[in-house]
């Protein structure tokens, strides 16, 4: 069965992410997902983002993280 | 998902480093007490205070109120279910706490030393707030805070662990409260915690009655307040015999409609409704709220009983660019505001420049924050059991004192409970009551998912039938239906709730919490036989449509005896009055 994609999340470049984790360390929600050795993140639960911008705030590279409004929002 | 249980003792336990928990934390080391401090995200961006504030109170003779007015006042919007020496007391210590905020290195003060008072109708029409002195100044308030925190030696924060049960002398449920037990939210592991004191400070709960697009969409977390806050600490005091106040005085609010956030403050501080529906929109003060619900329409619904979304005259605002004048204040008050950048965002998606469209509200559901609804606290933030302190938006007995509340009941907790541990001994914690509390969580891990229930699954139910049954508009049928209800799907399918992580294991704690606010929420309201509309509140039942003070001007009480939640009432209390 196909999965249905929603929109909604944060949405990472990889080209300018420098995988620092300090969104993964902050976010409310903890909806990211790190890995400590690889320095890679990635959104886990892109569902249960609060969307209060706090990983945008805290992150140390303009534009590496953006916000994407769920539908309903929209 | 067996880690050895981590044991650690202190003298005083703060559970949640929001704004409260972190005032609470650094008095009680200032006094010289051993801190531990848990929280379930990480201090810098948690809870009501993550990326800010935009507005703080401030009462003080000098700007606005005696204290005894204010506290007269604070009654008057409470429709009298509200003590008043605890709003007093709150009263006499929001400058001093703004004063620490400024020492803390936050800029509370224009250039020339002034505080900018603007209006915020949204917190309450007569509670006066200082606004922050420019752009974007208190979207750091929470990481400076954070960081005032970090710097004792006698305090250790504990990330990523959520409080999850209270621990009494002997295991007795009603004994003093002699540590807690933490769970790590990304480990699963348990933090087993001997206290002197504890002082609660979890918060509220965005998560009492149903998300309008249910927990099924992606929206499920787009809620006014932080979603990591559903009433657990409410929850932990109730489950170790602590006095719990006013569950069915959920507060109510408007939201920007489909975002859901705060916000309608700044709006309604700076921006002239014009659609005609609204004049009375902020009453003055010692204007009667006469009927309930009308007057509160009237008075704090922007959209409810309009069928139109509002317009706003910006004719007086110095307007484009943005940058200038008073629409330059709305941006950064909505900065602010909690949650941002969201805000900039959605207005951007939608391409509407509200100065020229029309600006729509809703209601968020019920939820619990600060009003009447909570523990029980006197004007020290003592709970009605030795050992446990609590502070900010869990606290019934004061009534809408915001962000100045988190501030001034969590020093005045954090002092009183370091002066308590002073006083008593370390006590063992009942090795009976940790293996109970202990498995009220890990028997989720050994369902079989295939035969069991998600999270979100259960926590919906809960949360439809708050929604559906409980206030503001009910009535005593409506409710005892609703609480069979619950009980049913409580009693039959939460046995089955499983957990297949740490971070589900979380989950097990946050939804048994919604299942109880539920309980509570329903069972208040079913128990108070009349109607009555506190500034941001309601209650209106349909056999008992008129406020009765002669019977109901109390606290409605909620303890738990014997493995019931039993309600009765408790005295109201006024200044002068013992």
């Amino acid at each position: 069965m196909e999965q249905v994609k929603y929109r909604g999340g944060i949405i990472i470049d990889y080209a300018t992410c420098t995988g620092c984790g300090k969104c993964y360390e902050v976010c409310p929600p903890d909806i990211f997902d790190f890995d400590q050795e690889r320095h890679l993140l990635t959104v886990a639960y892109p569902e249960e983002c609060w969307y209060c911008g706090t990983c945008i705030y805290d992150c140390p590279v303009d534009g590496a993280l953006r916000m994407e409004l769920p539908f309903a929002c929209l | 998902m067996s880690i050895n249980d981590e044991h650690i003792t202190t003298d005083v336990l703060v559970l949640g480093g929001g704004l409260a928990g972190c005032f609470a934390a650094i008095k009680a080391a200032e006094a010289g007490a051993k801190v531990v401090l848990f929280e379930k995200a990480e201090i810098s961006r948690s809870g009501n205070g993550t990326t800010g504030l935009h507005r703080i109170p401030l009462i003080h003779p000098d700007y606005n109120y005696t204290f005894e007015e204010f506290a007269k006042l604070n009654v008057q919007f409470a429709a009298g279910i509200c003590d008043e020496d605890v709003s007093y007391e709150f009263a006499k210590d929001t400058m001093d706490r703004i004063l620490d905020l400024e020492n803390y290195g936050v800029s509370v003060r224009n250039d020339d030393g002034s505080f900018t008072f603007q209006p915020a109708p949204d917190i309450c029409p007569g509670t006066p707030v200082i606004w922050g002195p420019g752009p974007t100044v208190w979207h750091n308030l929470k990481p400076t805070l954070a960081k005032k925190v970090k710097s004792f030696p006698n305090l250790t924060v504990l990330n990523r662990t959520a409080g999850v049960s209270l621990l009494n002398q002997d295991g007795e449920i009603g004994g003093d409260v002699v540590g807690a037990i933490g769970l790590g939210t990304r480990t699963g592991q348990f933090v087993i915690c001997q206290a002197k004191a504890v002082i609660m400070t979890t918060g509220g709960s965005y998560r009492l009655a149903r998300h309008k697009d249910s927990l099924y969409a992606p929206t499920r977390f787009v809620e006014c307040g932080c979603p990591t806050n559903c009433g657990e600490g409410i929850v932990m005091a109730y489950r170790a015999g602590a006095d719990i106040i006013n569950m069915e005085f959920a507060k109510l609010t408007t939201v920007w409609k489909d975002f859901s956030h705060w916000g309608v403050g700044p709006a309604m501080a700076l921006l002239r409704p014009v659609d005609g529906w609204r004049k009375q929109f902020r009453p003055e003060p010692g204007e009667e709220i006469s009927l309930p619900g009308i007057g509160y329409k009237r008075t704090m619904n922007f959209g409810y009983d309009t069928l139109s979304p509002m317009d706003y005259d910006t004719s007086s605002l110095e307007g484009y660019p943005e940058e200038k004048g008073e629409m330059q204040r709305f941006l950064w008050a909505l900065e602010n505001e909690s949650t941002s950048p969201g805000y900039f965002l959605w207005m951007k998606e939608r391409g509407e420049d509200f100065r020229k469209a029309p600006v729509e509200f809703e209601w968020h559901p019920p939820y619990l924050h600060n009003n009447q609804a909570g523990i029980h606290m006197d004007a020290d933030g003592r709970s009605s059991l030795n050992g446990l302190y609590c502070a900010g938006d869990l606290t019934g007995g004061g009534w809408r004192h915001s962000s100045g509340g988190a501030f001034v009941f969590g020093a005045r907790a954090g002092r009183k409970a370091a002066e308590y541990a002073k006083e008593v001994p370390l006590s063992d914690s009942n090795a009976e009551q940790v293996d109970v509390e202990k498995e009220r969580i890990l028997e989720a891990t050994r369902v079989n998912p295939r035969d069991g229930y998600s999270w979100i699954e259960l926590e919906d139910k809960a949360r439809q039938i708050a929604s559906e049954y409980g206030p503001p508009y009910t009535n005593d049928p409506k409710l005892e239906r609703g609480l069979t209800h619950l009980e049913r799907i409580r009693t039959r399918y939460l046995p089955k709730l499983y957990a297949r992580s740490p971070r589900e294991m979380m989950r097990v704690s946050e939804v048994k919490a919604v299942f109880t606010t539920g309980e509570a929420f329903l069972r208040g309201a079913l128990f108070r036989k009349e109607s009555r509309a506190p500034m941001a509140s309601l209650l209106h039942k349909t056999e008992s449509p008129t406020r009765d003070d002669a019977n109901w001007l109390k606290h409605t009480l909620f303890r738990h005896l014997k493995g019931e939640m039993t309600l009765s009432t408790k005295e109201v209390k006024r200044l002068g009055n013992k």
